[in-house]
This record gives structure tokens, sequence and C-alpha cells, in this order.
């Protein structure tokens, strides 16, 4: 083992032993954890959400062509937030349009998350910060963890859609007040749990978001 | 993955599990940013992305869909495509900070050995220059990294199939490319 191997690990361990000891978010398929309330919203044509990030690298062609084969014979809802027993939210958006309606569920439940758009020419380049979010690569659906949210923030789900069409969802956290929509530029997304960096990527974080909120107002 | 110590607790298990891995894997994923980079920071950091990357999706890492090994190159290949988008945008000094781990003089020494090293498997990649990405990266997976066929098609999310096809392409060119020179 080199000098770089045992520092790079000694960091690892340092800065994400939290997600490598306490237990993982659950990413048990929605039908494992018993459903407390579903609400499911219908429209027109939908098209399978996909989400995006580390989800993308093990979800296999096999389950994509499965989801497309069922998408295109019965249409899944627009959005469906399920609180599950173990106080996770599962949430699930096929069509970009219903961010709103999805918006005003999660508040109705009492959820601190939001969704909001991502688009590659939103002005707000939010350093979104991502967390240990559940997701389940079979159903494309996004769980949040609203534990895992660090206090003073919000969580937020960008919901973004790719030149196909497919929506794609991204989970992070932003300190309030939400911005209306975030750029979708992979530049501006950090994959640091803030209340574990180190003092020097907090600086940077903080640096960012600084950047990002000067860049935000008109 | 080397099997834990049956007195391990649960939680324990996981970091150790993780540990045998990232032992197992780091000089590979190393030398995969080596053959890309010529900058030892550049390589630390696409390296330390990936692996922090893969303990964020450790939940969903399925062995019985494949190896480890198979789960980080496929990890990494997409951290190296995000990487290129990033340079290619202006707001790419921003994430660059936030991600920097600053090197010690030892640790550059070491990277740029280990750049060196890949003088070799550059000169091929560059030479396959004018292949798709994904025959480009097949033919390097097998080649130069020692991934199975099998294995190097799941880092890949293509069939076992797809991935025969995709290298024959590979080393047909190759071998065009050779006669020609």
């Amino acid at each position: 083992m080199t000098t770089f191997e045992d520092r790079l690990w000694a960091e690892l361990v340092t800065e994400h032993e939290h997600r490598l000891q306490a237990p993982q978010p659950p990413t048990a398929p929605a039908a494992s954890i018993p459903p407390t309330s579903t609400r499911t919203h219908h429209r027109r044509r939908r098209r399978p959400a996909l989400i995006t990030g580390t989800a993308l690298a093990t979800a296999t062609a096999a389950t994509a062509a499965a989801l497309i084969l069922s998408a295109s014979t019965s249409a899944p809802p627009a959005y469906a937030v399920t609180t599950n027993s173990d106080g996770t939210v599962t949430v699930t958006l096929n069509d970009i349009s219903a961010i709103t309606g999805l918006n005003a569920e999660l508040a109705r439940d009492g959820i601190n998350a939001q969704a909001i758009p991502m688009t590659a020419n939103c002005p707000v380049n939010a350093p979104l910060v991502t967390m240990p979010a559940g997701t389940d690569p079979t159903t494309y659906t996004m769980t949040i963890v609203p534990s895992q949210i660090p206090a003073g923030y919000t969580g937020v789900l960008a919901a973004g859609q790719t030149a196909s069409g497919q929506v794609e969802l991204l989970q992070g956290a932003l300190r309030p007040p939400v911005p209306a929509c975030v750029n979708s530029t992979p530049a501006q997304i950090h994959y640091i749990d803030p209340a574990h960096a180190s003092p020097a990527m907090k600086a940077a974080i903080a640096k960012a978001r600084r950047a990002a909120e000067a860049a935000g107002k008109p | 993955m080397s099997a834990p110590p049956a007195t391990a607790a649960p939680t324990d298990r996981v970091l150790r599990e993780f540990e045998a891995v990232y032992r197992t894997n780091v000089a590979g994923v190393t030398a995969f940013f080596a053959r890309r980079c010529l900058e030892p920071q550049l390589v630390a950091d696409l390296t330390s992305e990936t692996f922090v990357e893969a303990i964020g999706s450790l939940h969903s890492f399925d062995p019985s869909r494949g190896t480890a090994r198979a789960w980080l190159f496929g990890i990494a290949r997409h951290v190296y495509a995000r990487h290129c988008e990033r340079t290619a945008n202006r707001h790419a000094a921003v994430a660059e900070l936030a991600g920097r781990r600053e090197l010690g003089e030892d640790e550059i020494e070491e990277l740029a050995a280990r750049i060196d090293d890949q003088r070799a498997g550059r000169e091929l990649l560059s030479r396959l220059a004018r292949l798709p990405e994904l025959e480009r990266t097949a033919l390097e997976l097998v080649e130069l990294a020692g991934l199975a066929p099998r294995e190097a098609a799941r880092a890949l999310d293509v069939s076992p199939a797809a991935l025969r096809v995709r290298l024959f392409r590979a080393r047909n060119r190759l071998r065009k490319e050779q006669e020609r020179t």
C-alpha cells in the first residue's frame, strides 16, 4: 500500500465513516415497506423517471427496458408521494410539469422538501449538497430520508429533463429560501454532506454558495 | 470481498468490506485516471471522487449483478465523463475547488510515477481516439485493466454479446492502424 492510497483511505474514513457505519438509508423496493398513505395523480402520457448520478451507474439495461415497456402499456401517475412506516418518504415524478402539484402534496404532508426545476439556462448556480439518498433503480423513484436533511436546510429534489424527454431527479439540500430553479450544470453538484465536510471543504461550499446567491440576485 | 470476522458488528462489517474493495481496486482505478490525465492532483481528485461516489451508492451495489471491480469501473467512467463536462464549462473552478485535497510532495511524486507507468496505455488510447468512447473503454478495461469481458460489460452497462461486438471492432481498428504504420 502506498502513501497516496493510505491517505486517501484515511480521508474517506474520516469524512464518510457515518455512511459506512450507520445503517444505509432504506432502499428496499417500495413494496416491502408498507405505505401508510399514498396519493397518486394521473395525467396524460407519462415517461419513466430516471434518477441520475450514482444510481445510473448501477441501473441495469434490463431494468430500464422493463420500465420503458411498462410505461408504454400503462400510464403511471404524474407524481406520487408515499410516507413509509419507517418515516422515509418515497417520491415519484413522471411528468416535469407536475412539480407544482408535487410540492403542494409535500407541503400538505408536512415534509421538509421541495421539488424545483433543473434547467441548463437557470441563472441560479446553487451548490446543491447531495445527501445519502435512498434511490431505487428498479422503480426510478427517490426516497427522502427526512432525518438526513441537515438542520436549517430544506430537502431539494432537482427535477430535470433529458434531451429524450425523460425526467431525472437529483436529491440534495439547500438553505432556505429555496430558489425557483437550479442550474443543471454538473459543476454545481457537490457530493459532500456539509455536516461531515472538512473545514476546507466547508469553506469551499460556503464560497460557492455566496457566489451562487450573488449570481441569483436580479 | 474478503470475509469479515464472525464477531464483527454489522455496522463494522460494512466498513471492513468496503476497505477490502478499496484496497483491492484503488491501484486499478488510479491507473484508469492516470491513462487520461497528466496532472497528479487531478488523478488524485478523480480517484477520490470515484470512491466517495461508491460509498454513496454502496446500498445499491448488488454482488449478484457483477463484481465490485466492474461496479467501480462503471462509476469511474461516469466520474471521468462528468469531469470532461465540467472542464468544458465556465463554472469548472468552483467544483474543482470543492473536491480538492492538497497532496503531499511524496504523493505527487508517487502519482507522477504512476502517470509515467501508464504511458503505453495512453498511447493505445490515443491510437483508438477515433473510435466511439464505448469501444475504446471496452478494449481498455479488458486489455489494460484486466477485467473479464463479463465484468467489462457490467461496468459499461451493455450485454456481454454487445461487448464482444465492441471489442471485435476496436481490435480490428487497432490492427488496421498498425498495418498502416
